[in-house]
């Protein structure tokens, strides 16, 4: 799950970066509009958290550009412009949900993870493969409702997969989606994450694609 | 009590009174003329219907003198003599009161030391005399005077009380007028309406919507500082709050520790934000400056550069003085204000190892303050606007308040100083330059 945050003050910036990093998520942190929409143009990402009062780019201007390229990511809105015609005004631009400042870190995942699930096409919190759920509230993992202790990249890598469950992830898209800017990435990270998942779910929860990718065994 | 319709009285009553007594001046001049004529003619009738009389008892006469009254008629002295002998033949009084020779014709005499009018003429071989005191004729015209004035007197409160209710028909729109403000809801600054107003309340009128006008755009200029202000309090306070949550949630020693300083610094900020709004707050226009007293500017640089040195030392930066002694007159804590904002400002903005250098020279019989930096400057044609409230310069790292700059204008101002950036400056970054008067 790769986040895109443009967000112009630093210590917010910072804050959210680290709790949402702390949460899993990869996440990119731009500072103005224009880096926003390069950033926007460059990589896929699960969602975009904006904030309205931009240097050089309004946020609204990226919002409603990023929309015409034909962006369908979910959007959230932050922003301590909380007039009800803003709200509106951020929502009838293509902003999926609207968080005014000062907002909880506790929320702001809340709203991430809803926003993530229906841009999933679900509507209950649980993600769902065969056996193994995961609740990305709690971060918990069950396999047959036994609780299962994964390490941080195990986690993410597995929330991508059951974000799309009947899907095929190819490599590439798995490696962007659990790697921010300015992380290290290893040549065989995901095939060592993959080996720990099967170790710890089932050998056979996971399909190799050779060449490709990887897909999960079981329909949701 | 002080109230237009009672001084319009107090002038017109007593003005229409005067009016009244010189009317009856005039008409009681008027009347005196008049009534001498009429009595000259009754005594000259008087005199020439007396030869016709056969006088019974010349010697004799009807004595009225107990009986006097105070008619005209019987106030009037008759004699009659004989031409020859001046024997007299008639006297209307028992006393003889004119003169027994006197000139013919018209004459003004003294008669019991009263003024009398007579009339003398020789008609036959009788000398007759016909006289009347002139206090007669002033009494006849003042009585006359008299009778026209009273009515018109009486009619005088009359007077006052429909001058009364005219003044208050005139005023009326006046009254109309404060009715019109005092319906106003507090909140409207709306200006009053114009049509409709006489001439003598348009002056008003127009300076009451002058103020008005002034104190909405006062209001609305506080409004939107006000809104300004809590919308710029809510991103430092949104970034306490991330970090405080963030503390709360990391259990790793080393990213408590990391959280815990931002936590710090972001309060810091905070209250920086709280302490720049107070500052503009009591520069602001209006708000009651301190008195101006003549200062040592360069000692007052002095106590600034020693108070944030240690800032500058800790980046590293060379902080270099050049002062000529120069006196002004100011206000001592605000012009200690300007010189923290713009030595914390190059301190700020001047990357590690920089130069910051501030200058004190005399021009021109002015005080030039010079703060020269090495650090990345503001490009020209944000020049305009840093010295608005809260603006930032796009992608800044600092996390300043957007209000140093503008308490720095506020303060010039109200010393009367002229400001001007330069942009690359004498050391690369940006120079501010203020211009003092000299105290003499």
């Amino acid at each position: 799950m790769r986040l895109l945050l443009v967000e112009d003050d630093a210590m917010i910036g910072r804050a959210v970066t680290a709790a949402l990093r702390g949460e899993g998520y990869a996440l990119d942190w731009v500072r103005d509009g224009a880096a926003a929409l390069t950033a926007l143009t460059c990589t896929g990402y699960a969602a975009l958290l904006l904030d309205l009062g931009l240097p050089r780019r309004d946020g609204l201007d990226v919002l409603r550009e990023a929309r015409r390229a034909g962006k369908t990511l979910p959007v959230l809105v932050l922003t301590a412009r909380d007039t009800v015609e803003d709200r509106v005004a951020g929502l009838d631009a293509g902003a999926d949900d609207y968080l005014p400042k000062p907002f909880h870190l506790d929320e702001l995942s809340a709203r991430v993870r809803a926003l993530l699930r229906r841009a999933g096409g679900r509507a209950g919190p649980l993600l769902r493969a065969g056996d193994v759920t995961l609740d990305p509230a709690s971060g918990e993992v069950r396999l047959r409702g036994a609780p299962v202790a994964l390490s941080a990249k195990e986690y993410a890598l597995l929330r991508v997969l059951l974000q799309k469950p009947g899907a095929l992830h190819p490599r590439e898209r798995l490696l962007d989606a659990l790697y921010g800017w300015g992380e290290e990435v290893g040549s065989n990270t995901i095939e060592v994450y993959v080996h720990g998942l099967r170790r710890k779910l089932g050998a056979d929860f996971i399909v190799t694609v050779r060449g490709i990718g990887y897909r999960l065994a079981a329909a949701p | 009590m002080n109230s237009i319709r009672r001084r319009l009285l107090a002038v017109l009553l007593p003005g229409i009174a005067a009016l009244l007594l010189a009317a009856a001046a005039g008409v009681y001049a008027e009347l005196a003329d008049e009534i001498d004529e009429l009595y000259d003619a009754q005594l000259q009738q008087a005199a020439y219907a007396l030869p016709r009389l056969e006088l019974a008892q010349p010697t004799s006469p009807i004595d009225r003198d107990a009986k006097d009254d105070d008619s005209p008629l019987h106030r009037l002295v008759v004699e009659v003599r004989d031409l020859g002998s001046d024997r007299p033949l008639y006297r209307s009084r028992a006393r003889a009161l004119l003169p027994v020779n006197p000139a013919r014709g018209w004459s003004t005499i003294a008669v019991d030391g009263q003024r009398w009018r007579l009339y003398a003429v020789d008609l036959g071989d009788r000398r007759i005399e016909v006289a009347q005191p002139l206090a007669v004729r002033r009494e006849a015209a003042g009585a006359i005077t008299a009778r026209l004035l009273l009515p018109l007197t009486a009619a005088l409160p009359l007077a006052g009380f429909v001058l009364w209710l005219g003044i208050g028909r005139g005023l009326r729109p006046l009254t109309e007028l404060s009715a019109q403000i005092r319906a106003r809801s507090p909140q409207s600054l709306k200006p009053v309406a114009l049509a409709g107003l006489p001439a003598e309340l348009r002056p008003m009128a127009d300076a009451l919507n002058g103020l008005l006008e002034r104190l909405a755009a006062a209001l609305t200029a506080q409004r939107r500082f006000v809104a300004d202000a809590a919308h710029e309090l809510l991103t430092p306070l949104t970034a306490l709050r991330l970090q405080q949550e963030l503390l709360t949630r990391t259990v790793q020693t080393e990213q408590r520790d990391a959280a815990a300083a931002d936590l710090a610094a972001g309060i810091e900020r905070a209250i920086h934000l709280a302490q720049q709004l107070l500052a503009l707050a009591r520069r602001a226009p209006g708000a009651g400056a301190a008195p101006h007293t003549p200062l040592d500017l360069a000692a007052l640089i002095h106590a600034v550069s020693r108070r944030l040195k240690p800032r500058a030392d800790a980046r590293q930066q060379s902080l270099q003085l050049e002062l000529a002694p120069a006196t002004v007159t100011g206000d001592a804590d605000a012009l200690t204000g300007l010189l923290e904002n713009l030595l914390d400002n190059a301190i700020k903005y001047t990357p590690a190892g920089g130069t910051i250098r501030l200058r004190l020279c005399l021009e021109d019989g002015a005080v030039e303050l010079t703060v020269d930096d090495s650090g990345p400057g503001i490009p020209p044609d944000r020049h305009a606007r840093v010295f608005d409230r809260f603006y930032r310069i796009p992608g800044n790292e600092a996390t300043g308040s957007g209000l140093g700059l503008a308490i720095v204008r506020e303060i010039a101002a109200a010393h009367g100083a002229g400001i001007s950036l330069d942009s690359p400056g004498a050391l690369g970054g940006l120079t501010v330059r203020l211009r003092l008067a000299q105290q003499r």
